[in-house]
C-alpha cells in the first residue's frame, strides 16, 4: 500500500468499511508509518469535534414569522391573479376607452370600404356577387371573340389560301 | 400533548415507537390534502435540523434563518410537487441546499467579506447566555467556530457532503441523492473534504 491508496482508504477505515485484506494491509501501512496513525487519531478526533459542535435553534417566533410570511405572499398571489374592481383583467376606465376605439376602428373601416367601392349601395356580398357575374361576362365575351377570329377567313394572323387565288384571277383594265 | 396530536392527525400510528409518531412522509400527505397543522409539525420538525445545516453551509446564523423560512414557505408553496418516491427529508434537504446555493451566488456577487461578518456576528450570539462552566463552555464554542471556519474554507462541492455527513449524520445514501452524484463520489468527496480539514485543524490538536 502507497501514500495514496492509504488517504483514499481513510474514511472507509474509520468507518470500518473496509474488506478483511484490505484491513490488514491498511493496519501493516499504520504500523510501519507513524504519521499515518498520527493522521487516522486526528481525522477520527475532527469528526468527533464536528458531531459536539452544539446545535443551534431558530430564534423565538419563527413560525409566527413564517406564518406572516405565507400569509403575505398569498394575498400577494391573490392580488396578482385578480386585482380587485376589474372586467376581464381591465380597469373599467381602460375598458370603455378600448370598447371607444374598437367602435371607431370598425366604423372607420366601413366607410373607407365603401368610398373604395362604386356600388356603395350595395351590401358587401351583395357586390361581391355581381362583380363575379360580372367577371364570368368577360370571360364568356372573350371566349367567343377568341373563337370568332379562329374561324374568320380574312384574318391576317393566318395564311389564306383563298385569298392567294382570288389574286391570280385579278386582272387589270391596261392588259 | 400527544393525544392532540392524535385528534389533529387521525393517521396510523407507528407502533415500534409506542408513541403517536408519524412518519414525515405521513404528515406531508396529510398536508398535500389540506392538514395545515401537518405542516406546522413538519416545520418543527426540521426547522432546527435545517438551520444547523445551512449554517454548517453559510456560516451566518441570521442569514441561515432567512434560508430557512425562504425553504419552508417554498415546502408551502411547491407541496403538490412532493412524491412519496423519495423521502421527505432527502427532498426538504434539498431544497434548503438550493437556496442556500442561492444565498451563496448572491453572496459572491455583493462580495462581501463573510469571515470576518460571521465572527462578530457569533461573538454577539455567544455572550449573551453565560454559565458557572465558563471555560469549557468558552472552548467548545472555541472548537465550533474553528471547524465551522475550515468548512467555510473547503471548496463547494466538499463543503455541503461533509456538513451533512458529520454535522447532520444522514446515511451516505441519503446524501448521494441530496446533491445529485453517485454514491461512490459522495464516499470520495468525503474521505477528501475530511483530509483537507485534518490539514486546516492540525494547530488545534
Amino acid at each position: 500500500m502507497n501514500r495514496y491508496q492509504f488517504e483514499d482508504l481513510v474514511s472507509d477505515y474509520i468507518e470500518n468499511q473496509l474488506k478483511s485484506n484490505q484491513r490488514k494491509q491498511f493496519d501493516e501501512y499504520l504500523e510501519k508509518n507513524k504519521d499515518a496513525q498520527k493522521i487516522i487519531d486526528s481525522v477520527v478526533s475532527n469528526i468527533s469535534d464536528t458531531k459536539k459542535i452544539s446545535q443551534i435553534e431558530v430564534k423565538e417566533g419563527f413560525n409566527e414569522r413564517l406564518l406572516n410570511l405565507i400569509d403575505k405572499n398569498a394575498k400577494g398571489l391573490s392580488q396578482l391573479s385578480k386585482p380587485a374592481g376589474t372586467i376581464f383583467g381591465f380597469t373599467p376606465i381602460s375598458l370603455s376607452i378600448m370598447t371607444i376605439a374598437m367602435i371607431a376602428f370598425l366604423v372607420s373601416s366601413y366607410e373607407i370600404f365603401n368610398l373604395t367601392n362604386p356600388d356603395s349601395n350595395l351590401s358587401i356580398v351583395d357586390s361581391l356577387t355581381k362583380k363575379n357575374e360580372v367577371e364570368s361576362d368577360v370571360t364568356t365575351q372573350n371566349k367567343a371573340k377568341i373563337m370568332a377570329e379562329k374561324n374568320d377567313s380574312t384574318s391576317l394572323n393566318k395564311p389564306n389560301k383563298s385569298k392567294l387565288d382570288y389574286s391570280k384571277s385579278i386582272k387589270f383594265v391596261k392588259d | 400533548m400527544k393525544q392532540n396530536l392524535y385528534n389533529l392527525f387521525p393517521m396510523s400510528l407507528n407502533k415500534r415507537h409506542k408513541s403517536f409518531v408519524y412518519e414525515d412522509e405521513e404528515l406531508m400527505s396529510q398536508f398535500q390534502k389540506g392538514n395545515e397543522n401537518a405542516y406546522i409539525e413538519l416545520v418543527n420538525r426540521y426547522r432546527n435540523k435545517l438551520i444547523n445545516f445551512v449554517f454548517g453551509y453559510l456560516g451566518d446564523k441570521e442569514l441561515s434563518e432567512d434560508v430557512i423560512q425562504d425553504t419552508m414557505l417554498k415546502l408551502y408553496q411547491k407541496r403538490h410537487y412532493y412524491r412519496e418516491i423519495a423521502k421527505f427529508s432527502t427532498w426538504i434537504y434539498t431544497i434548503a441546499r438550493n437556496q442556500a446555493n442561492t444565498e451563496l451566488r448572491k453572496r459572491k456577487r455583493r462580495k462581501t467579506s463573510f469571515l470576518s461578518q460571521m465572527t462578530k456576528k457569533e461573538q454577539d450570539y455567544d455572550l449573551k447566555d453565560k454559565e458557572p462552566d465558563l471555560i469549557n463552555k468558552l472552548q467548545n464554542e472555541y472548537i465550533g467556530n474553528r471547524i465551522h471556519r475550515a468548512i467555510q474554507l473547503l471548496p463547494e462541492h466538499f463543503k455541503d457532503v461533509i456538513v451533512l455527513r458529520d454535522l447532520q449524520q444522514l446515511s451516505y445514501d441519503q446524501i448521494s441523492e441530496i446533491v445529485s452524484v453517485p454514491l461512490g463520489t459522495v464516499k470520495s468527496r468525503i474521505n477528501r473534504a475530511r483530509l483537507q480539514l485534518q490539514v486546516e485543524l492540525q494547530d488545534l490538536k
